[in-house]
């Protein structure tokens, strides 16, 4: 077991922006924090894209945040997202804040869909900060999973 | 106290002139006046000198080939003298690389001969509002030598205040004290200082992170072993608890201490003994313990990972440190201790931020609150090139990047609709409150924005 603080990068649905990587190493560095990053799939049969696609990502991602020296572990976790998210939470120590790295916008109030994202229940019950970034500039539309191919 | 802040605000700027040209000297001097500036002024070297020795200038205009004493020698000696003393070299043409070389030096602009008055005009102007950047970084160091300090944990917000007002009135006491907050708020800033302002100061202070050894380590680090407790255990081993006796300990990441190791700890508080392992004769121990979390431990406690009979005995003080953008009040004076701290480390001459900084370190959501704040002003010294912080030497996300960061407040849960209004005064500050720019941001019409200002009451009338 390590004692060192960790960023939790959220995915989900097996894709990242290759920005908030960067994002999340240059937030990592200053807060003096190691890198877990999170993939959260949900479960149903099509799903098995999502899954392997989520995969080369964490390994992608794991690849480039090595690449700057900062530590970093990764996780796929496949259902409900909500309760996979809160038992991820619940075990995980030593956690110093949260990156939502997913394209649906929480907190925002740009989220297209009427029923509420998953992620709205769950804020209830995470004590960390959560971080939203957003490129200023155009957004970046460089995607993992496009440059993996 | 404010009339003593205005006598200073009305004195004029001080203004040397030197040069050996006496028409330059006569128009410098005509320029400056009429903007009201006190001005003094030289014609040889020797002068200029011993006016600096005996005099503090705010500016000195020095010409940088007077005789055999030169403007660099000006510039030397009003620095060692006073630091923040602007200096700006007057040159020729033909000499303006050497007036390059003084900027250099620490001049802070050069000034090409033939003199142009809106050029005069503007570089004093310059070096006037750099003035008082460094007249407000030294008003907030003073601060931080002063009232505003109580060991090293700075702050003036009525929060801070409040809790340093708490940690004075338990200097008394040996209760035991829970230090709740997210991380980088200063928990463990506040543990120590809590410990060297009590009775037990002249014991140890032990921090032990619990969530850093494996639950098997856990037992024999704290607690110690018996000779022959398991094979290898040749000898007693007091543990860490013991050696702290009469001291406090300062169980770090409390949230992650495993649960068999709860029960042996809550026979600490409650008994004020220990069982070293493989033991059966207690040992008293006269401990304070100070315990730390960003986790919520009522949480832990309802879902069975947290003795409950434990955290009624840890927290009888409880202690929740706000996040920085709580008291965003505290943001300059914090950036200017840490400015200084990093600058002396790092033997920068920087005297302040400049105002479009201070704006964007004060807007930033600090997911890792003051640890955070200190390494971006640490980063940013290391990149500075002049005197002032400038947006550029600031971390490019900053500016790059809109972040929002969403703080849960502990004391009270926000209903979704109060995190909406947030969200939404936050946007409006974004787009300097033009209501159509914030609608078409949100995903909403006009008149949704209006309806939820109304509501909220953002909006007057
Ligand atoms: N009020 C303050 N004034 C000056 N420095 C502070 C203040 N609060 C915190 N700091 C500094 O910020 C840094 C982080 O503080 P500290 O380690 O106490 O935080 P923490 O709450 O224990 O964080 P974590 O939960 O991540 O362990 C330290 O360098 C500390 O000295
Ligand atoms: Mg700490």
């Amino acid at each position: 077991m390590d004692a060192q603080r960790h960023l939790v990068l959220v995915l989900e649905n097996g894709v990242a922006d290759e920005s908030i990587i960067h994002y999340s190493l240059k937030l990592a560095k200053r807060m003096d924090c190691a890198i877990s990053v999170l993939m959260l799939v949900s479960y149903d049969k099509e799903n098995h894209a999502q899954a392997d696609m989520g995969k080369r990502v964490l390994l992608h991602a794991e690849e480039i945040i090595k690449k700057e020296g900062i530590r970093v572990d990764h996780e796929i976790r496949q259902g409900d997202k909500a309760s996979e998210f809160l038992k991820y939470i619940a075990v995980a120590p030593t956690i110093a804040a949260i990156i939502w790295g997913s394209d649906e916008k929480i907190v925002t109030g740009r989220r297209r869909k009427k029923s509420e994202h998953w992620f709205e229940k769950v804020r209830p019950h995470i004590t960390y900060p959560i971080v939203t970034p957003r490129t200023r500039a155009k957004k970046d539309t460089t995607s993992l999973h496009t440059s993996q191919k | 106290m404010s009339a003593d802040k205005k006598t200073k605000q009305e004195q004029p700027v001080s203004i040397l002139i030197v040069d050996d040209d006496d028409i330059t000297v006569k128009r410098l001097e005509h320029l400056l006046l009429k903007i009201g500036f006190g001005v003094q002024t030289a014609s040889d070297g020797m002068g200029a000198l011993s006016l600096v020795r005996e005099n503090t200038f705010d500016i000195i205009l020095t010409d940088l080939m007077i005789d055999e004493v030169g403007g660099l020698d000006i510039l030397e000696l009003a620095k060692s003298r006073s630091p923040e003393t602007e200096v700006i070299i007057i040159t020729g043409y033909a000499s303006v690389d050497s007036a390059i070389e003084a900027t250099k030096k620490g001049a802070f602009h050069y000034l090409q001969k033939p003199i142009r008055p809106d050029e005069v005009r503007h570089i004093v102007g310059q070096a006037v509002k750099n003035l008082k950047l460094s007249k407000r970084v030294r008003e907030l160091e003073d601060e931080i030598e002063t009232e505003h300090a109580f060991a090293g944990i700075i702050g003036k917000s009525p929060k801070i205040q409040e809790i340093k007002t708490l940690i004075r009135h338990i200097e008394d006491s040996d209760s035991n004290v829970l230090i709740t907050g997210e991380s980088g708020t200063g928990k463990e800033l506040v543990a120590r200082t809590i410990h060297e302002t009590s009775r037990k100061r002249q014991g140890t202070f032990l921090a032990f992170n619990c969530a850093a050894f494996h639950e098997d380590l856990v037992a024999h680090e704290l607690f110690g072993h018996e000779k022959d407790a398991f094979t290898g255990a040749s000898s007693v081993r007091a543990g860490l608890i013991e050696s702290a006796d009469k001291g406090t300990v300062f169980f770090d990441e409390i949230g992650d201490m495993p649960l068999a190791m709860q029960a042996k700890l809550l026979r600490v508080v409650q008994e004020r003994e220990l069982l070293r392992v493989g033991g059966t004769e207690p040992i008293p121990v006269d401990i304070r313990i100070i315990s730390a979390t960003n986790k919520d431990l009522k949480e832990l406690c309802s879902t069975g990972k947290f003795r409950q009979d434990l955290y009624f005995r840890l927290n009888v003080i409880h202690i929740h440190l706000p996040y920085l953008c709580e008291r965003k009040e505290d943001i300059p004076i914090l950036s200017a201790f840490f400015l200084k701290r990093h600058g002396r480390r790092m033997e920068k001459q920087i005297t302040g931020f400049s105002a479009e900084t201070m704006k964007l370190l004060t807007e930033y959501g600090y997911p890792g609150n003051i640890r955070e704040l200190e390494n971006i002003v640490e980063h940013a010294v290391s990149m500075a090139r002049g005197k002032t912080i400038r947006v550029e030497d600031l971390p490019g996300d900053l500016s790059e990047y809109d972040a929002f960061t969403f703080h849960q407040p502990t004391s009270q849960i926000k209903t979704l609709e109060e995190i909406e209004t947030e969200y939404i005064a936050w946007v409006l500050g974004k787009v300097g409150h033009h209501k159509s720019e914030a609608a078409r941001l949100l995903g909403i019409n006009r008149a949704s924005l209006y309806r939820k200002l109304k509501r909220a009451m953002l909006e007057d009338g």
